[in-house]
């Protein structure tokens, strides 16, 4: 009874929409340059007996500590250099240009998220199956503030099971059958060219499992939600 | 869920819940900050996340000498706890002001426009501080989280922070109401925000003008839910009675108001908030706080509030309300400190009265004196329609 | 960004596709915009309807999205939804024969209580759509986040209802792209 419960507690899944786009002969871009990480805006929670989730600082300070790290070796592994990390001014507001380009970044994700299907209802139709979104040429703002070719949005938001919501989930499994769900990561990412602002590369992660707040967990979570980043052969 | 199941689950979440709060409040001694990990340490650290946001937030005002000004009142009524203090002004055309249990303040425009002199700013801002130093946002906040299922600390903060949508106060007034103080909480922020009020030679009859002003402008309202404001502070005759009762146990109270530097500093922004609440279309509310701003003011500023009063009597355009706009424009573009676009109002409205020379001669006026009006095509347009002169 | 709008985007964008019963490709020519209602389009569009209005887009609503709404009728919310009763007597709810200033006011005001931010309105002229007089002016706004969009506007009267068309985008390269496109596009709508 208990492995059972501990197999349905453990089981989840991990799912990635990987979008990239594509060069003129249909095959998907290879990067050729360096890239930057643009201020992850990552926060960890704990998921309370009620449902509610609760923010918690010491795991989001470790998380933002060990993922530009891991996204760094993940990338290495790819042959892809990175720059030293980017960060905003903390009050950077609707007059500076960088802030209005992150802002673009997240509606385009969001946009991207929402119409890139490359087949059936709910894509662009104008877009004609063809991956195709861009920040603009605004970009170079960026490109001279960082000296990198590509910059590397990231949106992370997790929560964690307190040992409470455990219980109550084993307790909701048995008595109810079903799963009331431990807590889920959603990662969004984009990769934009800052040569010209295209979109070259998007993904959105979901996962039940994953955990950023240690070396191991952050690696992970690195290598799934960057997966199909493929640096250009030398 | 089954009624058997259902008192199951309740009574593993009311234990494993109580763990959390049993921890003593601390003693909030200025300059301190809460124990690493605790839960009090995890809110502190919720409330700074709302602030990265506000910081970067479009709804914040940047202007140093209006900040300055208002940050000087906060940190004098906030006393020893000036140093915790990092006041945000934020562009919200209603009344509210409230401060966070890590001492961030906030306040809205809406408040600037709404309190008279130095005195009524200093006792609001002296009553959210005085929630502050007492905890009582904490103790709520633990209550809130023992209690109910569906809260999370941020869309509880959203409601603070600012960026309050029509449809987010709506939703959030369901939240407002467990939040709400007690009332032995509120007597508590104001006796101290008396306390501090005094000290600083301010008059303590300044509460109660304001708050018995603010109770005036909510029972104009017939329909939605209760304001921002009054979500948190009931606008009761109940709590009007205690803050009369607790300005009048001061024991020789001193009479500031400092009503002068108070209009000089905000005189710069008026225009702007007396737009943006004429923009709320919350006509009945928007008539009784011009008009009583009206009353009160002083010369230099007849013009452009008199103007603004036309506007929501134009805007309503209920019975009456056409020829109560055009008596007071007419009034307006005699007066002091008018804007220009009194002489577009004030041409209209004679077209209407059938007086087309004189009309004529106010749309020109305007033309001539705003001559890169962004209206100017429309205004020109409406000219020629008159005709040329006979 | 909050993981809140992220899920409702979510489920927002699917709803939108259901119940319209899926997406429509516009394309460069006269196109019908709702009821008699027509325009000219220059490029091609996705478009989204229901029974009252049209969404058209290019990239995505948050990109860039044109309103066309062929019919506001006397007493209704500017944008649809609700209408003027005596329990709420003073949103932004149009009147027949209300004046230019004050259409404008109406759509400014009622991108206010739709949670745009720093909202201004300029440019206010006349215009005429083939025999009925109407109006076009521009606008700047922010969204709750700080994103700055521009927009243009353009209105006009028929048989005491309104016909509006708002096409917006993010100020950062999406409103300068189309912009000019866009402007002769809403120069050609016109009442059949």
């Amino acid at each position: 009874m208990l492995l059972l419960l501990g197999a349905a507690v453990m089981s989840g899944c991990v799912s990635t929409q990987v979008r990239t786009a594509k060069d003129t002969t249909g095959q998907p871009l290879r990067i050729d340059g360096n890239v930057v990480l643009v201020e992850a805006d990552i926060e960890l929670s704990e998921m309370l007996v009620g449902g509610a989730a609760e923010p918690r600082k010491e795991w989001t300070e470790a998380a933002r500590r060990l993922y530009p790290q891991a996204a760094r070796d993940a990338l290495q592994s790819q042959g892809i250099a990175m720059r030293p990390d980017f960060y905003l001014p903390a009050d950077a507001g609707p007059e500076n240009r960088l802030r209005q380009l992150h802002l673009l970044n997240q509606a385009v994700s969001l946009s991207i998220l929402s119409y890139s299907r490359t087949s059936g209802s709910g894509g662009l139709r104008n877009k004609h199956g063809s991956f195709d979104w861009t920040l603009g040429p605004g970009v170079a703002e960026l490109q001279q503030a960082t000296g990198a070719d590509y910059a590397l949005f990231t949106y992370i938001r997790d929560s964690y099971t307190s040992s409470g919501r455990a219980a109550m989930r084993i307790v909701g499994f048995v008595l109810l059958g079903g799963d009331i769900g431990g807590g889920t990561q959603i990662g969004l990412a984009s990769l934009v060219d800052l040569r010209s602002g295209q979109v070259v590369w998007h993904n959105l992660l979901l996962d039940q499992t994953g955990d950023l707040r240690d070396q191991a967990g952050a690696r992970e979570t690195a290598g799934d939600l960057l997966e199909g980043i493929r640096g250009a052969p030398r | 869920m089954k009624p058997q199941l259902l008192a199951l689950a309740a009574g593993l979440a009311l234990i494993l819940a109580a763990c959390a709060s049993q921890a003593p409040i601390r003693d909030n001694a200025p300059g301190t900050a809460p124990a690493a990990g605790s839960d009090e340490a995890e809110l502190w650290y919720a409330m700074e996340r709302a602030e990265t946001e506000l910081q970067r937030s479009p709804l914040r005002v940047r202007d140093p000498a209006l900040n300055e000004y208002v940050r000087k009142i906060a940190c004098e009524v906030s006393g020893e706890h000036c140093k915790d203090l990092r006041v945000y002004v934020m562009d919200v055309a209603q009344f509210n002001a409230s401060m966070a249990p890590n001492g961030m303040m906030l306040v809205w425009t809406g408040a600037l426009l709404r309190a008279r002199d130095e005195a009524e700013l200093a006792f609001v801002l002296g009553h959210e501080a005085g929630h502050y130093q007492a905890l009582h946002s904490l103790r709520q906040w633990r209550r809130i989280k023992d209690t109910t299922a569906a809260l999370s600390v941020f869309q509880v903060l959203a409601y603070g922070a600012g960026a309050p949508t029509t449809a987010m106060l709506g939703s959030l007034a369901g939240y407002a109401t467990l939040f709400k103080f007690t009332r032995d909480q509120e007597r508590e922020a104001d006796r101290l925000g008396f306390q501090a009020l005094v000290a600083h030679g301010y008059d303590p009859r300044a509460g109660v003008d304001l708050w018995a002003r603010m109770k005036r402008e909510e029972d104009t309202r017939r329909y939605g839910k209760p304001s921002a404001a009054f979500s948190t502070h009931p606008a009761t005759a109940e709590r009007l009675a205690d803050i009369a009762a607790a300005a009048a146990a001061v024991p020789d109270p001193p009479h500031e108001r400092r009503r002068d530097a108070y209009r000089a500093a905000t005189r710069p922004y008026l225009e702007h908030w007396l737009d943006a609440e004429v923009a709320r279309r919350e006509y009945a509310a928007s008539l009784l706080v011009i008009g009583e701003l009206l009353k009160d003011s002083p010369a230099q500023d007849r013009g452009v509030l008199t103007f603004y009063l036309g506007e929501a009597h134009r805007r309503r355009n209920a019975d009456g309300d056409r020829a109560a706009a055009a008596r007071l424009y007419a009034q307006a573009v005699a007066l002091p400190g008018t804007p220009t676009a009194t002489w577009r109002e004030h041409g209209f409205a004679l077209r209407d009265a059938g007086k087309t020379d004189d009309a004529r001669t106010a749309l020109q006026r305007y033309l001539s004196e705003a001559p890169q009006a962004e209206d100017r095509a429309f205004v020109q347009r409406e000219l020629d329609k008159l005709g040329a002169r006979p | 960004m909050s993981l809140r709008n992220v899920f409702v985007l979510l489920s927002a964008s699917a709803l939108a596709a259901c119940a319209s019963g899926g997406a429509r490709l516009v394309s460069p020519g006269p196109n019908p915009a709702g009821s008699h209602l027509t325009l000219n389009s220059e490029m091609e569009w996705t478009r989204l309807s229901d029974r009252r209005m049209q969404l058209w887009t290019i990239d995505g609503e948050l990109l860039n999205r044109l309103y066309l709404i062929p019919a506001v009728r006397e007493r209704e919310y500017i944008f649809l939804g609700s209408r003027q009763t005596q329990r709420r007597p003073d949103g932004p709810f149009f009147k027949p024969g209300m004046r230019a200033d004050e259409l404008r006011d109406l759509i400014v005001d009622g991108l206010l209580a739709s949670g745009a931010i720093n909202v201004s309105a300029s440019d206010l002229r006349p215009v005429m759509f083939g025999e009925h007089e109407g109006l076009r002016f521009e606008l700047t706004l922010a969204n709750q986040e700080g994103l700055k969009y521009q927009a243009m506007a353009a209105a006009f009267e028929h048989d005491r209802e309104l016909a509006l068309a708002i096409f917006m985008a993010p100020s950062e390269y999406y409103y300068p792209r189309d912009a000019q496109k866009v402007d002769r596009m809403l120069d050609t709508l016109r009442w059949k």
